[in-house]
């Protein structure tokens, strides 16, 4: 165990002090148990004493009875009652018979003589003299009888019983010696309680609001040191764990601390790891692995629970582990190794990086994973589209800045040259332009960022405008463009703009693409729930090797006859993403030097803003 | 003057070249790919090949190399590309007589190469 320095005992004592009141109920309840106890044992006293009263009563009656018949049986033979017989006769009485006075009275009532102890004498001279008075306690009579058996007079003779009140004084004495020792065992037992239970209840509050998540809590809560040893333990326990939190670093033989933060907290945190996307592993210096996040199995193919106690070479491979492991020890270093896995169709590009790691501490070092196939994808993609964007961007420019340098030269002053210039110099600027906006049109597409303007759409006048625009170019080449429509077609909700950039994209490719005297057939139907779009023509065709390819940007077919033809190859990459803005798709028919027929469907229902 | 052969696809650069090149005085042969490149190299056996990298049907490094197999490689090379990765192109042509111009280029400084070169003795040729 670590001894508390004065410092943490210190601080443990201005932590606010536990003082649990929280036990009335508790205590009422012991109280009002005891009380019930004292209660009964007086119940049990009062009728206790009733039972008594009663058979002393019967037997003072007997008695006084046997008293009053054996006193008239002394005074039958004493006819004269002035004789200094009877008193002499009573008094020896008195020495052996308990009673306090006697009255004999002849049969007509009268008193013939009358006797009572001195002290009963004394006693109700001073008080009065009521005959109540002068024969207290309970009176006895007897018949007194002549020698032939007849009734001469009465005697009455008065006792006092001393046996109630003997015994009832003892009742009462145990009754008083039970409530007292009931008192004293109770607040014995009480306080005894009080010393164990109080803590242990205390502890268990301070841990369930430590489990609630007021983790701080634990830490500030101590508990008063006169509530008994598990109170000092608990103290103790507070001390050390605020001592690791102040100092950082786990003093030697810190364990006990350590361990109860670790039981704490390491549920919570593993539930927080195991959500994690990144795969994490811990080991320890020597390989072994100590813990691995559900992700860290998952992205490895293995059972999570069986890397636990595992090499770390046998689940990354002897390749990667090594030079990681190499880079954890230089020390802060991250170091990133990338290990391909799966075969090659599923094959999974995965990232592996020991996380700055602190040699000098106590702590594990980390192993942190994540894939990175989409990642470099997306990699390759952004390489792909700086391939071309700078391909496609050098070819005007250079023309540009050749046939510029060709008209400042004064070798080339023929008029035919210098109007092939200014011609070259001018498309090359609008090809330029047209480049630069279709690219950032593409983009705008591609990342969902374009500002749609959703509007009821008649195509029908849609396309009758952009095939007037075309009539131009087609009859340059002699082509014959044709539009043909149905009597009625509902408008469709869209990017009128867009919509017109998809057409004229399309309509412009197969003008482009077609030889003088060929045919461009513009055909819009309507069918259940969506408008078809089909713009034929009998220009070049494509193969069926680059009609896999003929929507992907930057794509141009790779013939001669294409190559004379001047493009980005962004339209149809354009167009196919401005269909599927409007919830619709493009398809492609064509047969090399046929022709191709590229339909549009866009749905009359869209969902606006998907 | 020499005998040049021009491999471009697009025929406006091509165009521009070959009326420098013929105002110098240079016979030129136009080409519009690889394929046709490599068989005017052949029949004509010119003194020096402007190509581009970027071509159908044959690339400018596939003619190149067709060349070295065949052994009739012209004394002068200007290769032409508009390829962000023009220096590792280059480092992987480099030889005799082979020259690398990054698109896009001056016609000026394309004619002063090309008038060196054709008036170089073939064994001072540079790279």
């Amino acid at each position: 165990m670590v001894t508390d320095t004065p410092a943490t005992q210190s601080d443990a004592n201005r932590r606010p002090q536990l003082r649990l009141w929280d036990g009335v109920i508790p205590d009422a309840l012991g109280i009002g148990v005891m009380l019930l106890v004292v209660a009964g044992l007086g119940i049990v006293a009062l009728v206790a004493d009733q039972l008594l009263q009663r058979e002393a009563q019967g037997a003072d009656l007997a008695l006084g009875n046997a008293l009053a018949t054996t006193i008239a049986s002394r005074l039958a033979p004493l006819n004269d009652e002035s004789s200094p017989q009877v008193g002499a006769t009573l008094e020896a009485l008195r020495g052996a018979l308990p009673f306090q006075s006697v009255r004999w009275t002849d049969k007509d009532g009268h008193v013939r003589y009358e006797w009572q102890t001195a002290r009963q004498a004394t006693a109700s001279a001073a008080q009065s003299p009521d005959a109540a008075a002068v024969h207290p306690g309970q009176l006895f009579t007897a018949p007194v009888l002549d020698a032939c058996g007849v009734q001469t007079g009465q005697v009455t003779v008065s006792r006092v019983s001393a046996a109630a009140t003997r015994h009832r004084s003892v009742l009462f004495g145990l009754w008083g010696a039970a409530t007292f020792l009931s008192l004293i065992g109770y607040f014995a037992i009480y306080r005894r309680l009080q010393r164990h239970v109080r803590p242990l209840a205390a502890i268990q509050n301070n841990l369930q609001r430590y489990a609630s998540g007021m983790e701080r809590e634990l830490l500030a809560l101590s508990l008063s040191d006169s509530l008994g040893s598990i109170a000092q333990c608990w103290n103790q326990l507070v001390s050390q764990l605020a001592s690791l939190q102040q100092h950082g670093a786990p003093a030697a033989g810190a364990k006990v601390g350590n361990e109860a933060l670790s039981r704490f907290e390491n549920r919570t945190l593993r539930r927080m790891f195991d959500r994690l996307p990144v795969g994490v592993v811990r080991f320890s210096t020597d390989q072994q692995i100590k813990y691995a996040n559900a992700a860290a199995a998952k992205l490895l193919g293995v059972d999570g629970e069986k890397m636990i106690g595992g090499a770390l070479s046998e689940f990354v491979g002897e390749e990667c582990a090594s030079p990681l492991l190499g880079s954890r020890q230089l020390g802060n270093k991250p170091h990133t190794i990338d290990k391909r896995i799966g075969d090659d169709e599923n094959a999974v590009l995965l990232r592996m990086q020991i996380l700055p790691w602190n040699a000098g501490a106590q702590d594990d070092p980390l192993l942190m994973m994540q894939d990175i196939t989409r990642m470099q994808e997306a990699e390759r993609a952004r390489d792909d589209f700086l391939y071309h964007v700078t391909h496609e961007l050098r070819t005007p420019l250079t023309n540009i800045q050749a046939y510029t340098e060709t008209l400042s030269q004064p070798d080339f002053d023929d008029e035919q040259t210098r109007k092939e210039c200014y011609n070259v110099i001018t498309s090359e600027t609008r090809r330029l332009s047209n480049l630069v906006e279709e690219i950032l049109s593409l983009s705008q597409l591609e990342v969902g960022s374009l500002r749609i303007t959703w509007s009821d759409v008649d195509l029908v006048r849609l396309l009758r405008g952009m095939v007037q625009d075309n009539l131009g170019r087609a009859d340059e080449k002699q082509i014959d463009l044709t539009l043909r429509l149905p009597p009625k077609v509902p408008n469709i909700r869209g990017d009128k703009e867009r919509l017109a950039t998809l057409l004229n994209n399309l309509i412009g490719n197969a003008l482009k693409y077609t030889d003088s005297g060929g045919k461009v057939d513009v055909v819009l139907d309507a069918l259940d729930h969506c408008v078809r779009i089909a713009v034929s023509d009998t220009g070049l065709g494509i193969s069926p090797e680059d009609q896999q390819h003929v929507f992907d940007k930057f794509f141009r077919a790779t013939s001669d006859e294409v190559r004379e033809v001047k493009g980005t190859g962004l339209g149809l990459a354009i167009a196919r993403e401005v269909a599927r803005l409007h919830g619709g798709d493009i398809e492609l028919e064509s047969e090399l030097g046929t022709g191709s027929t590229f339909t549009v469907k866009l749905p009359f229902n869209t969902d606006e803003g998907q | 003057m020499s005998r040049v052969v021009v491999a471009e696809d697009d025929a406006h650069i091509r165009r521009v070249i070959c009326l420098w090149l013929r105002r110098q005085g240079h016979e030129v042969f136009e080409a519009s790919n690889g394929r046709v490149a490599l068989d005017m190299v052949l029949e004509h056996e010119p003194r020096i090949l402007v190509t581009d990298v970027n071509m159908p049907l044959m690339d400018g490094i596939e003619l190149l190399k067709e060349l070295t197999e065949r052994d009739c490689s012209p004394h002068g090379i200007v290769v032409l590309t508009n390829r962000w990765d023009h220096r590792e192109i280059g480092e992987q042509l480099a030889g005799p007589g082979m020259h690398v111009m990054p698109k896009p280029f001056s016609p000026t400084r394309l004619a002063e190469l090309i008038d060196q070169l054709g008036s170089e003795a073939p064994e001072e040729a540079s790279t």
